[in-house]
């Protein structure tokens, strides 16, 4: 996973390294200032790419045989913006495949109740870049960008927002239920909710101010507690 | 490769966004080490002692 997201994130910036350079919030970035040269950014790509499918080899086969696949999801998502407005959501979905990966990587194959945690974490994530996109919504207009912001404005993108997480805590409930996990999954489902919640109590349409360090944090606790609940939930389920 | 440049390659790649996907995937691995009936997914369970 480290190979994989470290690629993905090499490869998004070297494609838009002149979006970053043009864009004032992420002009100081380290390939737009030449901290670091395009020639490394390839190189680290390459090789990070090659931890991940070495990594999905020593794994097992079907691991192996979808790392290229992986890998071809998390490239494609650089050049969305640049087409569609639903690049959020292929961002979200670059981020949903990770449960589902690592799945596959302890039980060699894959279950379909693990793509209600993939629709889940996609939505999440698709949800919060929404809200991220709103301080870009300048920026993507004169660049000529697609982002949701930009097509519906700011207020009704919140309340899309808001929506993908609805769905995001129902499908949550949806996978406890099929895995009929005990009582602290659906503790923990209660708590995500309850972050999400606030998370967009924080964020208002003629304020974004507080999309900043605080919305990180929460997001973080988010996914952190989520472990802490089901993986206690796993830990007390019965044989 | 410098301590700088090391920081400046874990600034490119936002390492501390690592923070959103792993807790996911690591997840996704319990659920699998408990519910995969694979024979990797057995011995997992063996291994977490469930």
């Amino acid at each position: 996973m480290v190979g994989a997201r470290s690629a993905a994130m090499s490869m998004n910036r070297i494609a838009d390294v002149d979006y970053d350079r043009a864009n004032p919030r992420t002009a100081g970035r380290a390939l737009p200032t030449g901290a670091l040269s395009m020639g490394f950014a390839w190189a680290f790509t390459l090789a990070s790419s090659a931890v991940l499918v070495l990594a999905a080899w020593q794994l097992n086969r079907l691991a192996f045989e979808l790392s290229p696949v992986a890998l071809a999801i998390l490239f494609l998502y650089s050049y969305t913006k640049r087409f569609t407005i639903l690049s959020h959501l292929v961002l979200g979905f670059c981020l949903g495949i990770s449960p589902a990966a690592a799945w596959i990587a302890v039980a060699g194959s894959l279950d379909a109740r693990m793509l209600i945690l993939c629709a889940a974490v996609t939505l999440w994530v698709g949800g919060f870049d929404v809200l991220y996109a709103c301080q870009d919504i300048d920026f993507d207009r004169a660049a000529g960008l697609y982002s949701i912001p930009k097509r519906f404005g700011i207020a009704r993108s919140l309340w899309i927002a808001r929506a993908m997480h609805v769905v995001t805590v129902a499908l949550l409930v949806w996978l406890a239920a099929s895995f009929a996990l005990p009582w602290p999954a659906w503790v923990g489902v209660a708590v995500v909710a309850a972050l999400l919640a606030y998370e967009h109590s924080l964020v208002r349409a003629n304020d974004l101010r507080r999309l900043n360090a605080a919305f990180f944090t929460v997001n973080g606790y988010i996914s952190l507690l989520f472990l802490l609940f089901w993986g206690a939930a796993v830990a007390v389920a019965r044989r | 490769m410098s301590a700088r440049r090391i920081r400046t390659v874990l600034e490119m790649i936002k390492f501390e966004h690592s923070i959103f996907a792993l807790p996911f995937a690591l997840t996704g691995a319990l659920l699998a080490a408990r519910y995969g009936t694979s024979p990797a997914g057995l011995l997992c369970g063996k291994f977490s002692g469930s």
